[in-house]
């Protein structure tokens, strides 16, 4: 399993640093550091760049600001001096899965078209209406690492009772088959679109074990308890991370697992870099920080054993 | 092996594209030649034709099955036979698993 975080995490921190090539190139792209050359206003910066989705440039800006790219004062802006090691390790260079590149493109480029209207068809990023884009992106196998680490930390096998708050489309099925008629996997997804790719899939593989609920995972109040609660690259998407959390300690068993799969915020610098294309989705808030996590259980008053695995992999079991 | 989307999206709205595919992909791993795809679709030869290889402006170079990638022509004694590609495959698999997604949200 050793191999598979270190996988994870050096695939992870590669998706930071191909972010952050592509977002200089869409500097350069659209004249953006030509036009900080001195320390102008805000708006007239925003003017003067030729863009019609002034509210994505000045996302862009900001987002150079948080880099340290440029500097920004009170309603001025001026850029800096900026450097940028990429670096491949050759020891770890074997870890290096190659699926994630052309997807990761292909959102690289929507920048572009979002430029022109944030509405544009060439824009997949919604979860309802491009639910097979995101589909593909569920089924890289950077997905499946982080699908077969969770199976393994939490032991999952026939007879357990297995809960996936922001299930997608493919986990159903990749951590549904290790479950069988005797146990049970709910996962909870707020699109319809992707529950119903997960419905097709699951209505092919005969796995009557696995139920999908179209719910938002804020929302959620299962009476059932859980064996294994599992979180994986959605708490991006929630403005409410302590409500989340709770909810998921509350419906686990004494001495059940929640596990949760995040680039934590802490762990990857520069990662500002990729939130700028995430935010491409409408519900992007940010990627969570681990301490927030944390915080979010003390506050609760729970009792808990937390383990960290990696930079991305928090196991918090509920004594 | 990347998949654009919108070559998925245009499949599943063009019927005939979508009938080759999914009866290549039924006798898979085996060809067949133009006149035994169009029976099996029942459509026309020169339209499966179109459909497969491209024909005036009907199904140019950009959406034909065979400029995609999706089919492959296998030549053998002067005759041409046509099979789907690994990358076909994959793409009928995934217009399966999103026919009820398309059929209800596009």
């Amino acid at each position: 399993m050793n191999s598979s975080i270190k996988k994870l995490d050096i695939n992870l921190a590669m998706i930071v640093q191909l972010s952050m090539l592509h977002l200089i190139q869409i500097g350069l792209k659209y004249g953006v550091f030509r036009e900080l050359t001195t320390k102008r206003h805000y708006s007239d910066v925003l003017t003067a760049i030729p863009v019609r989705n002034k509210p994505l440039l000045k996302s862009l800006l900001d987002t150079y600001s948080k880099l340290g790219i440029l500097e920004k004062g009170v309603n001025e802006l001026v850029g800096s001096d900026f450097s940028y090691i990429l670096a491949l390790n050759s020891a770890d260079n074997k870890y290096l899965l190659p699926d994630w590149v052309p997807l990761f493109e292909e959102i690289y480029k929507m920048v572009d078209y979002a430029f022109i209207s944030p509405q544009h068809p060439k824009i997949l990023m919604d979860f309802d209406k491009d639910a097979d884009f995101w589909d593909m992106r569920l089924a890289l196998e950077l997905n499946n690492v982080y699908r077969r680490i969770i199976v393994s930390i939490g032991e999952i096998k026939d007879e357990m009772r297995v809960l996936d708050l922001g299930c997608g489309s493919i986990s159903p099925v990749e951590i549904g088959k290790f479950l069988g008629p005797n146990g049970e996997y709910v996962g909870v997804d707020f699109s319809p679109g992707i529950i119903s790719i997960a419905k097709q899939r699951i209505q092919n593989s005969g796995f009557d074990w696995v139920t999908l609920k179209e719910v938002d995972i804020k929302a959620i109040r299962p009476k059932t308890r859980y064996d294994i609660v599992i979180i994986s690259f959605v708490l991006e998407y929630v403005d409410n991370i302590q409500k989340v959390v709770k909810n998921a300690m509350e419906v686990l068993e004494e001495k059940g697992k929640l596990i949760i799969v995040e680039p934590f915020r802490e762990n990857y610098p520069n990662i500002e870099a990729w939130e700028f294309f995430e935010r491409l989705t409408r519900e992007f808030v940010e990627f969570p920080k681990k301490s927030s996590i944390i915080e979010s259980l003390e506050n609760d008053g729970y009792t808990y054993r937390v383990q960290e695995l990696g930079k991305s992999i928090l196991i918090i079991e509920k004594l | 092996m990347f998949i654009d989307p919108f070559i998925i999206r245009s499949i599943n709205r063009s019927e005939l594209r979508k009938r080759i595919l999914l009866y290549l992909n039924e006798i898979y791993p085996n060809a067949t030649y133009l006149a035994e795809i169009a029976r099996v679709v029942k459509s026309d030869p020169s339209n499966v034709k179109g459909a497969l290889v491209g024909l005036g402006n009907r199904y140019n170079g950009y959406s034909s099955l065979v400029s995609l990638g999706l089919v492959e022509i296998i030549e053998d004694s002067g005759f041409k036979y046509y099979r789907l590609s690994e990358y076909g495959k994959k793409v009928v698999e995934l217009l399966r698993s999103y026919h009820t997604y398309y059929n209800k949200f596009m």
